[in-house]
């Protein structure tokens, strides 16, 4: 009885053990293309805003001096940087969407859009506390080389929206 | 027996934590900032299980605990008296000093901003031809210095300003100067890093002689004065200080002045100066009864001003000293370096073009000038 439990134990654990080198194994899901520069004008579209005039900074020169993203993090497609900005002058609402240079490059630009966060809150803690809980649930995401930050006026929609299309 | 003591205690405090009313998303009178919401309201189970699997429900719920915790308010302020009277006041990030007074912690003289800073306003001012001042503020330690603590650290306010006099040609006031020499006035608040509606007419009137204009009289303003308690209050913890008085000069002068807030279809204009509504009882931030608390842009018109246009460069400093400004000039244009970043605003050399400005005023408190503020836009 005591070998036959045994028996079954040890089958049981490798078993176990081959499932979980299986999970190891297991390829990564690739990740899909995207151009940012119409995903953020969909977060625009499909997401809520307090501030009906968030408007595109078009300069994409510019966007990179604001969020202070060394141009060499950002990819380039027919010599536009990859950047897209939305901002507003009435709110701590944005939208800023980047493809990086590469996965790496990804992970450093998502440092320097938290700073951009941290940056308002310590504003608006002051002269704006209503707006501060939209800056702490900032939608913050990076797939691959993609780098997404969206502060909306609803922002558990806003991340329901763009989980399902990032 | 002291387990049980304890035991009956935490166990006491749990049971109200769920069984007392929430302020879920309310703002705290006290501490002046939105208390966190409920983590599980309004939320489908997909969202849950995201934010579960993402480890930001824990985080939330640390943060909803935490803000509705029975008695916080009261565990706060012991805490704080606590640290304060054990020997770990100079340490803390509000200091407790003698009459009343609060302080910051110190800053860092050395700070990289400071060069950065003042470099982009030189190229600025340098490349629309704009005769500049630069009036730096520093903080209460360097201008109410009887008031520090015996125990404190080392302040550096008067070495940032003597930093950004030596990186610019600009006209910088010494404001520690003036105010030390009217010590025991009522020139910075107690509970707030702020100038008085007194202490920024005391730069004004510097910054009037700097350019050869005549300030206006003091004596021609009637003054008004309402309970505040200001930004170290609310970070302190330590709520048995007394409150500040906020002062709102008033005179028909300023009650003929227009303020319009926003730029193109946005744009708001009211009367006078004073958002009045934040000054009603109750109202916890009364600071922001000044042109309508910080906009990107603001432009005070002054029918009998004297012709010209200045441009005040500014973080939350300038509220106070701008309206006094607009009693001279016919025009101010402010524009507020933290929230001046939209495409639909017109570029400040724009600004300089359009209203024909000779003349720049920079207004930053001494926290500003050493750190990253969004001086980028200045262009």
């Amino acid at each position: 009885m005591k070998k036959t439990l045994r028996s079954i134990a040890v089958i049981m654990l490798a078993a176990l053990m081959a499932f979980a080198f299986a999970a190891c194994g297991e390829k990564k899901n690739p990740v899909k293309e995207h151009d940012m520069i119409a995903f953020a004008k969909d977060i625009l579209t499909n997401c809520s805003f307090q501030d009906e005039f968030l408007a595109e900074i078009e300069d994409r020169n510019f966007a990179l001096t604001l969020t202070k993203i060394d141009a060499d993090l950002v990819a380039d497609k027919d010599g536009v940087k990859q950047i897209a900005y939305y901002s507003s002058a009435a709110y701590p609402e944005m939208i800023i969407c980047v493809e990086a240079a590469d996965e790496a490059a990804a992970e450093k630009v998502m440092e320097k859009l938290s700073a951009v966060v941290e940056r308002y809150i310590k504003d608006y803690t002051e002269y704006g506390p209503d707006q501060v809980e939209k800056l702490n649930t900032a939608v913050k995401r990076t797939s691959g080389r993609y780098v997404v930050l969206a502060v909306t006026n609803d922002n558990t929609a806003a991340a329901k929206y763009i989980d399902s299309a990032l | 027996m002291t387990v049980i003591i304890f035991m009956a205690a935490l166990g006491f405090l749990s049971v109200l934590l769920f069984a007392l009313p929430k302020r879920a998303g309310e703002l705290d009178p006290l501490e002046f900032r939105a208390l966190a919401n409920d983590p599980f309201r309004d939320k489908s189970a997909s969202t849950l299980m995201t934010e579960l699997v993402r480890g930001d429900m824990s985080k939330n719920v640390d943060k909803f605990l935490e803000d509705h915790y029975p008695a916080r308010s009261f565990f706060i302020a012991l805490n704080s008296y606590y640290l304060r009277f054990t020997g770990r006041n100079a340490d803390q990030a509000v200091v407790m000093g003698r009459n009343g007074r609060l302080f910051d912690k110190p800053l860092d003289p050395t700070s990289v901003y400071i060069e950065k800073n003042v470099s982009k306003i030189n190229a600025f001012s340098g490349d629309n031809g704009l005769k500049t001042v630069i009036a730096v503020v520093p903080s209460a330690a360097e201008t109410a210095k009887e008031d520090l603590p015996a125990v404190h650290l080392n302040y550096f306010d008067g070495d940032i300003v003597a930093a950004v006099r030596e990186k610019t040609d600009a006209y910088v006031p010494d404001i520690a100067g003036m105010f030390n020499k009217r010590a025991g006035e009522y020139l910075m608040y107690r509970t707030d890093h702020h100038w008085t509606m007194a202490g920024a007419y005391e730069v004004y009137t510097d910054i009037m002689e700097h350019f050869g204009e005549e300030p206006v009289n003091r004596d021609g303003f009637k003054v008004e004065s309402y309970e505040f308690y200001g930004s170290y209050y609310r970070k302190a913890g330590l709520w048995l200080t007394k409150p500040d008085a906020l002062e709102v000069w008033t005179s028909p002068e300023l009650d003929r002045l227009t303020t319009k807030i926003g730029w193109g279809e946005r744009t708001a204009t009211y009367s006078g100066v004073y958002d009045r509504g934040q000054l009603k009882d109750g109202n916890v931030d009364k600071y922001a009864a000044y042109l309508w608390s910080n906009n990107a842009i603001t432009v005070i018109e002054n029918p009998e001003g004297n012709g010209k246009t200045v441009m005040l460069v500014k973080d939350s400093f300038g509220n106070s000293i701008a309206p006094l400004l607009a009693l001279t000039y016919s025009r101010v244009v402010m524009i507020d370096t933290r929230y001046y970043n939209s495409p639909d605003l017109p570029l400040p050399s724009e600004l300089v073009t359009e209203f024909g400005i000779e003349e720049l005023i920079v207004v930053l408190g001494a926290d500003s000038a050493v750190s990253d503020i969004m001086i980028a836009f200045l262009r």
